[in-house]
């Protein structure tokens, strides 16, 4: 009797199993009709190690998303609204994978943004691929658009290119102060975004005939940098360029004053790093002096951009990070690249190969999404790379950070050499 | 007698029916590829806590380096297909052999030096860390740069482009790992090894040889690791040093204990519920209170080991025994 | 040589925090042979109380540990009975399970209370440097140090000489006897385990003078103050010092002379071979 009814409730808990299933997935399926509102993914780092990134970026996504729908949502459709899901990526290639399976097939977005690290988005892009589902990535390692993906596209400056700035930036600024400089000492974190700066940074200083006196590599979790900096002053370096983490940057501004041994500058390359708003805060006053490349300039005095860093201000407390405003400006070209579509192929904008030709086409010059960028160009090449890119630098002057190159664009002056050089 | 063998008649066919749930699953799920993926990563944890068993919860060496053996396996694999073309199929055997080599090579003078408990388990540790540096600075194979896997699609190169393929590779691979353990279980090695699970100084006055038992389960459990390892570089598409995680080899270790130590099925089980309730959590309020999901997750454990401290599958053994020894009762009165 | 000099000096100065961070491990696992890896999060913990502090209040980081001291021997005590306590009978992996699953419940109450990005104080007053015959000394690594040496010597006087102190030594020699005589070992037990946990707020009051602190950063303490113990061996508390002393150097040494990547490697191969070689540490009592 008793094992009867044992198998009868194995029986029954498998038939709800079967049922759970099939209502999942009848749900899952959505009737492809004129959709109401159109479906963008924010797949972002919000737990781990790589939080701090994703954080900032979700909030600039979301603004971005909110501006876009006060302004009429895409026009060209109608005006249809924009709705963001997001989900957390965590910090492995794993986690980051289940996220954006689970994204897709719940809410089946026509684009998705973010990732921000390169091997989760090398994860993940491989499922958008699949899915034919745009990516606008943020991650700026240079292989991210080397690996014949289909539908990923990057506005943002690649990493390579920030770490040849930082060199041109500091070898410009000399020109001006009328210093020579000749000896460079080249820092980076051991990821692949590290490895990616520092590789532009030795190409700029072996283009413009200096001499690499100090190259280091070390993990961002160091918990002693004392070594690094007696070694840069024993090689005699004029100038460090330097693509640190995040919070490795304090503990090198931090170690570089007490052991009172400065060169006569020190560039950070590659996201944050020294002219974050959180490491300024972190670092008071002897954040001063430091630069840091920009994928994003946030003194771009156009009305879209002062309206998304006051707003930005209001609810985080700082003007917006690099993330936070390579995703601002990656959604507003994500846009117009729906309003193309809209206009290019009217009877199926959002097939995504269609929204991907749409991508090729653009051409951007102005607008909303060019008043944000850095650059007043934003068009993609056949790999997904945005060719008009360019880093701004970024300079702490007064506790603030200011724009200070290209020289062209400068808010003010920058300081070179170091005020507080030893050497 | 006749009610052992009632006993074994029902449990196999609780297995039988359990094995048929698991191979319909992915028909089920069929277009939902995110559904196969979280099953396929269930199966995953659950065959690395149900091999972590043999070392682990048999021969009680808390083992944390799984990540360093799946690990080496992946880089072992993937170098492979990347340099030489050369078919994972076979190279996730060869992953496999390398990571049995390496378990052999640290193995043999850490048994012969005696390190157990939490020396053995804090060596194990920096073991994935020691790899995770190696790999880094060891240009050739590894760099900080991410090595994707290419061939997209492909049978021959192991890509498959929908994960219905590499969950029956996981689900193959959980059966091969139950079955060790059970086949361990029943011969003499599993005596040994719960024996010196148990007591080791006591196993070792009874004349058994601990060294060499503790040895073959290290070598089984890193072989078949390695051998997922090379699965997994395929499935996430590429390799890096990050695989080497010192934090995910701890969860790894974490599911077989709360499944219940020394029990097949336990670290099985507890990778179903853990690993599913991490994934609910995640997907469910990730995206809104970031970092609220981990707290939940870690309460729950945390209760967990605190009352059920022989593990989750001890639940199931006492439901399981109290309806059947019910009836056994319910005979012996009748006689 | 130079060079060797000011990477050795470093190396000390590290050295003698690092072994400060290991004291209150050694405590825990020493006396009461419970396995603790959130030890690294303790420190992460007591390092969040002393930015929080700082900002708060605008106390210097070396003054933080007033307030976060005692906070986090009330933390360690409740830790104590509401966990440890409960899992003393257990076998050894149980232990490692609840204090993994602190680590994890630790990570992430942290991100969820200061957010993931990581924070610092502002330069301490203890910041600078002295010039001796063309070497540079950091200020900041020098007080440090010299605190955490005051700190490991008066722990070894309060174990020596003070009753509490030979309770807690009682009771890790033999359990039972120590219990024989009277003493309430779950009370011992608890203030062991709340000063072990309270010294991270020393150690993360020093360390935020020049350092910062993020959620992820406690399994790189902890491991490396299992390092130092397995190096050190139990009950030895200048063997700890030393212990302490030899990774900071070779740490150093190894991120001046071959690769900052390496340092960890360095000091894990340490630890291995230690291990290997002497099983209960160089300098073990037990």
């Amino acid at each position: 009797m008793c094992r009867k009814k044992i198998n009868l409730g194995l029986m029954t808990r498998f038939s709800l199993v079967v049922l759970a299933s099939f209502l999942i997935f009848s749900f899952t399926v959505v009737a492809e009709t004129l959709p109401e509102k159109i479906v963008v993914g924010c797949l972002e780092p919000l737990t781990g190690a790589h939080a701090v990134f994703g954080t900032e970026a979700k909030v600039g996504i979301e603004l971005a998303v909110q501006h876009i729908n006060q302004a009429g949502g895409i026009q060209s459709l109608g005006g249809i609204p924009l709705e963001l899901v997001t989900e957390d990526v965590g910090e492995t290639a794993m986690s980051a994978r289940l996220a954006t399976e689970s994204l897709i097939s719940k809410h089946h977005p026509v684009a998705v943004l973010g990732l921000y690290i390169s091997r989760l988005t090398t994860a993940a892009s491989e499922i958008t691929d699949r899915e034919k589902v745009i990516l606008v990535a943020d991650a700026l390692v240079d292989d991210v658009t080397e690996m014949g993906r289909q539908y990923l596209f990057r506005p943002a400056p690649k990493a390579s290119m920030q770490g040849r700035s930082a060199v041109e930036f500091v070898l410009g600024a000399a020109e001006k102060a009328g210093i020579s400089m000749e000896k460079v000492a080249i820092l980076n974190e051991d990821s692949s975004f590290g490895r990616s700066n520092a590789l532009g940074a030795v190409q700029g200083a072996l283009d413009n005939g200096l001499t690499i006196v100090y190259q280091k590599e070390y993990p961002y979790d160091i918990t002693d940098v004392s070594s690094i900096v007696h070694g840069i002053a024993a090689a005699e370096a004029d100038f460090v360029v330097h693509c640190p983490y995040f919070m490795d940057a304090i503990i090198f501004a931090k170690t570089f004053r007490e052991l009172g041994k400065i060169p006569k500058f020190i560039a950070g390359m590659g996201a944050c790093g020294y002219t974050d708003p959180e490491s300024i805060q972190a670092l008071g006053e002897i954040a001063e002096g430091y630069s840091n490349t920009y994928s994003y300039n946030p003194a771009k005095d156009t009305p879209q951009n002062r309206k998304f860093v006051e707003e930005y201000t209001a609810k985080v407390g700082h003007i917006p990070t690099e993330a936070a405003g390579m995703n601002y400006y990656g959604m507003w070209i994500l846009k117009e690249a729906l309003e193309l579509s809209g206009n290019l192929f009217p009877e199926d904008p959002l097939n995504p190969d269609n929204l991907r030709k749409a991508f090729l086409e653009l051409d951007l010059t102005s607008g909303p999404a060019v008043e944000v960028f850095p650059t007043d160009h934003v068009t993609f090449d056949g790999k997904g790379d945005n060719p008009y890119a360019r880093a701004t630098i970024l300079q702490v002057i007064n506790g603030e950070p200011k724009v200070v190159w290209p020289f062209e664009d400068a808010e003010t002056e920058c300081i070179f050499p170091r005020l507080d050089a030893t050497y | 007698m006749e009610q052992k063998k009632n006993n074994q008649v029902t449990k196999s066919l609780l297995w039988l029916l359990l094995l048929i749930i698991a191979v319909i699953i992915p028909w089920i799920l069929g277009s939902n590829q995110y559904s196969v993926l979280l099953v396929t990563t269930v199966l995953l944890y659950g065959v690395m806590a149900t091999l972590w068993n043999i070392i682990g919860g048999l021969a009680g060496q808390l083992d944390l380096g799984s990540f360093a053996y799946l690990g080496l396996g992946a880089f072992t694999s993937g170098t492979l297909l990347i340099r030489y073309n050369f078919t994972p199929w076979m190279g996730m055997i060869l992953g496999g052999l390398v990571a049995a080599g390496f378990a052999l090579l640290i193995g043999i003078p850490l048994f012969r030096f005696r390190i157990r408990e939490v020396w053995y388990a804090l060596t194990t540790c920096a073991l994935v860390e020691i790899l995770k540096v190696v790999f880094t600075m060891w240009e050739k194979v590894g760099g900080p740069v991410e090595r994707y896997l290419p061939h997209y699609g492909s049978l021959y190169h192991m890509r498959f482009s929908s994960y219905i393929p590499y969950y029956y590779l996981m689900l193959g691979l959980l059966l091969i790992a139950l079955g060790v353990n059970y086949r361990i279980n029943k011969t003499r090695l599993g005596y040994y090894l719960k024996a010196l699970g148990e007591d080791e100084i006591a196993a070792e006055v009874l004349g058994i040889d601990t060294r060499s038992c503790k040895l073959k389960a290290l070598v089984c459990y890193s072989f078949l690791i390695g051998v997922t390892g090379g699965i997994y570089a395929n499935m996430y598409g590429y390799i890096h040093p990050s695989f080497f995680d010192g934090q995910e080899s701890i969860k790894v270790a974490i599911l077989g204990i709360v499944g219940g130590r020394g029990i097949t099925y336990g670290p099985l089980l507890a990778a179903l519920l853990l690993v599913g309730i991490q994934e609910f959590l995640r997907a469910s309020i990730g995206g809104d209170v970031s970092g609220l999901y981990l707290v939940i997750y870690s309460v729950i454990l945390i209760v967990v080991v605190l009352f059920r401290p022989k593990g989750i599958a001890t639940i199931f053994q006492d439901v399981y025994q109290r309806v059947f020894s019910r009836r056994g009762v319910e005979k012996k009165n009748v006689q | 040589m130079e060079t060797i000099f000011q990477s050795v000096f470093s190396g000390v100065l590290m050295g003698c925090i690092y072994a400060l961070i290991a004291l209150g491990l050694s405590l825990i696992f020493g006396v009461m042979n419970v396995v603790n890896f959130a030890h690294g999060d303790f420190v992460m913990l007591s390092m969040y109380f002393t930015f929080w502090a700082g900002s708060l209040w605008g106390i210097d980081a070396v003054l933080t540990p007033l307030v976060t001291f005692p906070l986090l021997f009330l933390f360690g005590v409740i830790i104590y009975y509401g966990l440890i306590s409960r899992t003393l009978r257990e076998h050894y992996t149980i232990q490692i399970a609840i204090t993994v699953g602190l680590m994890t419940f630790l990570r992430a109450i942290t991100q969820l209370v200061w957010q993931a990005r990581p924070r610092a104080l502002t330069y301490s007053f203890i910041q600078g440097n002295i010039q001796v015959g063309g070497y540079v000394i950091a200020l900041s690594r020098l007080v440090s140090a010299i605190i955490s040496l005051i700190i490991i010597g008066s722990i070894s006087y309060f174990l020596n000489r003070t009753w509490p102190g030979r309770e807690i030594r009682a009771t890790s020699d033999d359990l039972d006897a120590a219990s024989l005589m009277g003493i309430n070992y779950q009370k011992t037990y608890a203030i062991a385990f709340g000063l072990g946990s309270s010294l991270t707020a020393i150690a993360g009051g020093l360390l935020m003078t020049f350092q910062q602190v993020d959620p992820t950063m406690g399994l790189r303490f902890g491991l490396l103050s299992w390092c130092i113990l397995a190096l050190a061996g139990l009950g030895s508390l200048p063997g700890l010092l030393i212990s302490g002393l030899i990774v900071g150097v070779s740490e150093s040494l190894a991120m001046t002379f071959w690769d900052p990547r390496a340092r960890l490697l360095v000091i894990y191969l340490i630890f291995v071979l230690v291990l290997w070689v002497r099983p209960r540490g160089i300098f073990g009592r037990k």
